[in-house]
């Protein structure tokens, strides 16, 4: 009746597409312990559709994903395990077998602890019973996570002296009092099988169901530069000198936020120095003032707000000094760049010529190069993370520079330049698909004052063209509402006013109910104000997101969205 | 047209090879009628600085423009984006309906990105009255601005006649122009007739524009006709646009057929950033029908962070109870 398994089975990670494509087709549920007493325990899974089965196979271990034996439990969706020791926590996972012999991937596991009894409870009464109400079964965190674990308990007439909370056979914790939480904090990364034990009347025992949790490793920020510490010019100080900036153009193969300017500084060249980031345009996007030097070598100055820059865009990275004695190797840059990916220096002749200097008494744009010299300008460079699917980012129309967008810990940070204006828009979008009916709202914790004309907020737009019909429910930096829609495309656009607020109170809402689109505003999230109702004649596929821009071509403006809801 | 469009699809390749000379064409005869209605081989091109020397009658007559320029003039002094829009609404509405073509002539020269707005706004009046007789005149026009204002006949012809705007747009000589026609009235097809926007799309060069029209047509179609869709994508031998044909099919369909699309997303998209975009996507459609069947399917991915990504998705959308109903 049971096979004994040789070897350990440690289905994580799977083995790639093969295998899930199978377990997909055969749309294989977890399983759900939904019955358990001192001895036995029930487990439930959802039928698997679309190929045909010849049985299921149940798996059982006591250990998280090594189960030690298997048997074949028949074309069925339930099955009741028993025998089972007190005090002991058993895994279960469930394939499907199909008439062809081909067998899914596992599914979830699930895993019980089976109470121990001290005190049988009365026969003839009702026993108390235990369900965790938090964290949702499958919940994922980053580390160090923090959660709390809350279970409901109805006594049924039986006294409840404490909850118990475990991850496995481990106790995390106890609560002797309604309600029943105990809070996990800093947990490391790592899969977390929750239970909660309520202990009654003299010691008697009821285990809810378990829970599973997934806590993911935080992604390491690092910081990525040009040239690594140890790089030294051959000619590092080319003597006196006039007040300049002295830069590098520069470019990345991934969007990400620029932390800092360096240089390396000869012993010399003393004073004052400024870092600059520029747009190749000339527009000055951070500038910090160096401090805490050292006599030489290689210096850095964080910006105050780290600058988003986008994929594949060259930028400049520059510092003005005031006396000279800058580091020069001439002809560096004549012949090839330096590649430290995803950072690139670029070779002369690549966008204009590499380096780049300026004379001014203060900070200016370097505009002029020569000799193909590079003055040792650095940047530090953090990648920003893979946005999460199935969000996407793109500028529409003519932004004049690439605008960003970044997901960390539920702020959603879009940075875009142009405007929503007009037979044809230019802005920043973050989107992901929607089909037919569906909701967005968010709450606008910041607009960057660019202008009069930027904004920021939720869009449903059909294309994503330039003259897309679109509705639009958003905030300008002075915390006026506004939506604002194109009815035909390349059509015009008109612009409904709402109230006022201010950041970060500042919630917008746009609601598709096939072709009628209807803007909210609130100040807190739960009470809502109609702005706007319109009827906008759409596709049914389509796109929804979050829409920022500065109202100027080539400005960026950068606005924060947190608590965002899409119902897609 | 749905044999047309996968006639078409069958070439369409990865480093753009022409698609024209294998695109299954209507009969264009009519098209090209249409196209010749206007005066198309009178030169009114400067060739040293292209601009338009016609001057309109209207013009003549009256000794000044046809609009109300001075809210053109104070369009162009505006800084607020929004009483711009308004003002330039204005000033278009101050144009009757018989001088559109005089106004147009009278702008066609202005170099103010607030002229150019007007000229939109006009051209849209006129095309949407007459479109024939729009897009005769705007033939006449300079490349540059001819193409501008040919998408706003594109789009209004394409509203009003399809028929007759696909066979216009398709008897265009080739080029730029052609093109933004194209891409005009393809995008209105895709709205109601998605293989027809897909037929145009394939006549065009490749190109990003192109491309995004494709998968924008292809969503709308997997959304009516799923099975025809695919077949019909799976049949696209760029590797990287048959995925995201696939990708956008999938989600496209995922409402009215989760689970066909979850396994359109698993056997038929390859790994990468497209099936992940497009699995949590479909998860999410399914989960709004079934929310077991879709954690169950997410569970099966073999990404943890994708998993993991999923998850919250489905998550966010069950903590979602009033969905639709936001207001008070």
């Amino acid at each position: 009746m049971t096979d004994h398994l040789s070897r350990q089975e440690n289905h994580h990670p799977l083995p790639a597409r093969k295998a899930w494509l199978l377990g997909a087709a055969l749309a294989l549920a977890a399983l759900a312990a939904n019955a358990q007493t001192a001895h036995s325990v029930t487990l439930a899974w959802n039928p698997s559709t679309g190929i045909p089965l010849s049985t299921y196979r149940l798996y059982q271990g006591t250990a998280s994903q090594v189960y030690t034996s298997s048997n074949s439990v028949g074309n069925v969706t339930n099955t009741t395990v028993s025998g089972l020791s007190a005090g002991t926590t058993y895994y279960f996972a469930v394939s499907a077998i199909a008439t062809n012999g081909l067998e899914s991937l596992l599914s979830s596991g699930v895993s019980c602890t089976v109470p121990v009894t001290n005190t049988p409870a009365p026969s003839n009464s009702t026993l108390p019973s235990i369900v965790l109400t938090a964290p949702a079964s499958g919940a994922s965190y980053t580390a160090p996570a923090t959660f709390t674990i809350s279970a409901s308990v109805s006594a049924n007439g039986h006294t409840i002296t404490q909850v118990q909370f475990y991850n496995g056979a481990t106790l995390l914790g106890q609560a002797t009092a309604s309600p029943y939480t105990y809070a996990c904090s800093a947990c490391g990364a790592g899969t977390y099988n929750l239970c909660a034990m309520a202990v009654y009347d003299t010691g008697s025992t009821v285990a809810s169901a378990p829970v599973t949790v997934t806590v993911t490793p935080a992604a390491a920020a690092s910081v990525v530069t040009i040239w690594p510490s140890t790089a030294t010019p051959k000619l590092a100080d080319d003597g006196a000198d006039s007040p300049v900036e002295l830069g590098v153009k520069f470019r990345s193969d991934a969007p990400g936020t620029i932390t800092g300017i360096r240089f390396y500084k000869a012993a010399a060249n003393t004073g004052t120095h400024v870092g600059n980031l520029w747009t190749t345009n000339g527009v000055n996007l951070a500038s910090a003032t160096f401090s805490g030097e050292t006599a030489s070598g290689w210096q850095q100055v964080n910006f105050p707000t780290p600058v988003a820059i986008a994929s594949n865009t060259v930028y400049v990275a520059s510092y003005h000094c005031t006396i000279g004695h800058y580091s020069e190797d001439d002809s560096y840059f004549a012949s090839a760049g330096v590649d430290n990916p995803p950072l690139h220096a670029l070779a002369n002749g690549v966008s204009g010529g590499d380096g780049v200097y300026a004379y001014g008494s203060t900070s200016l744009f370097p505009s002029l190069s020569y000799n193909s010299a590079n003055y040792w300008v650095d940047v530090a460079f953090s990648a920003a993370a893979p946005l999460p699917a199935p969000w996407q980012t793109v500028d529409i129309g003519s932004v004049g520079t690439a605008g960003t967008a970044s997901i960390s810990g539920g702020s959603y940070t879009v940075a875009g330049a142009g405007a929503l204006s007009g037979t044809a828009d230019s802005f920043h979008f973050l989107y992901q698909p929607l089909s037919g009916n569906g909701q967005i709202q968010g709450q606008i914790l910041s607009v960057q004052n660019t202008g009069t004309n930027a904004c920021a907020g939720v869009m449903i737009r059909e294309t994503l063209t330039s003259g897309s019909r679109y509705a639009f429910m958003g905030v300008s930096p002075s915390g006026a509402f506004r939506s604002s829609q194109r009815n035909a495309t390349s059509g015009s656009t008109s612009v409904t006013p709402g109230g006022t607020g201010s950041a970060p109170n500042l919630w917008a809402c746009l609601v598709r109910s096939n072709n009628s689109f209807s803007a909210y505003q609130s100040i807190n999230g739960s009470n809502w104000t109609l702005v706007n109702s319109t009827n906008i004649t759409m596709a049914t596929n389509i796109y929804v997101g979050l829409g920022v821009a500065s109202g100027v071509t080539g400005t960026l403006d950068t606005s924060v969205v947190t608590n965002l809801t899409v119902v897609p | 047209m749905l044999v047309g469009s996968l006639a078409l699809v069958l070439v369409l390749g990865p480093t753009g090879a022409s698609l024209h000379q294998a695109c299954t064409r209507k009969d264009v005869g009519a098209a090209r009628a249409i196209a010749r209605c206007g005066p198309a081989s009178e030169n009114l091109s400067d060739s040293a600085g292209g601009e338009y020397r016609g001057l309109p009658e209207a013009l003549a007559e009256t000794g000044g423009p046809p609009y109300d320029a001075s809210l053109l003039a104070a369009a162009e002094k505006e800084t607020d984006l929004d009483r711009k829009g308004a003002v330039l609404e204005q000033a278009a509405a101050s144009v009757a309906d018989n001088a559109l073509a005089a106004a147009l002539g009278a702008l066609v020269n202005q170099r103010s990105p607030e002229a150019a707005e007007l000229r939109r706004l006009l051209m849209r009046r006129w095309a949407a009255a007459d479109p024939a007789a729009a897009a005769a005149w705007t033939q006449r026009l300079p490349e540059e601005t001819g193409r501008d204002l040919i998408e706003q006949v594109a789009i209004a012809w394409a509203d009003s006649d399809l028929d007759k705007a696909v066979s216009w747009a398709e008897a265009l000589p080739a080029g730029a122009v052609a093109q933004g026609a194209a891409l005009g009235v393809a995008y209105e097809a895709a709205r109601t007739s998605p293989a027809v926007a897909l037929d145009l799309a394939c006549g065009l060069p490749p190109s990003n524009s192109r491309d995004d029209l494709l998968v924008h047509a292809a969503s709308q179609w997997a959304g009516m006709d799923p099975a025809a869709a695919v077949a019909w994508a799976d049949q696209v031998p760029d590797a990287e646009l048959r995925q995201r044909l696939l990708a956008a099919m999938a989600v496209g369909c995922a409402k009215q057929d989760p689970s066909g699309a979850a396994a359109l997303v698993a056997l038929s998209l390859s790994a990468g950033a497209e099936q992940n975009r497009a699995a949590v996507a479909v998860a999410q459609r399914w989960a709004q029908s079934s929310p077991q069947e879709a954690a169950a399917w997410v569970q099966q991915f073999p990404d943890a962070s994708l998993r993991a990504a999923a998850g919250e998705s489905l998550r966010a959308l069950s903590a979602e109870p009033e969905a639709l109903t936001p207001g008070p």
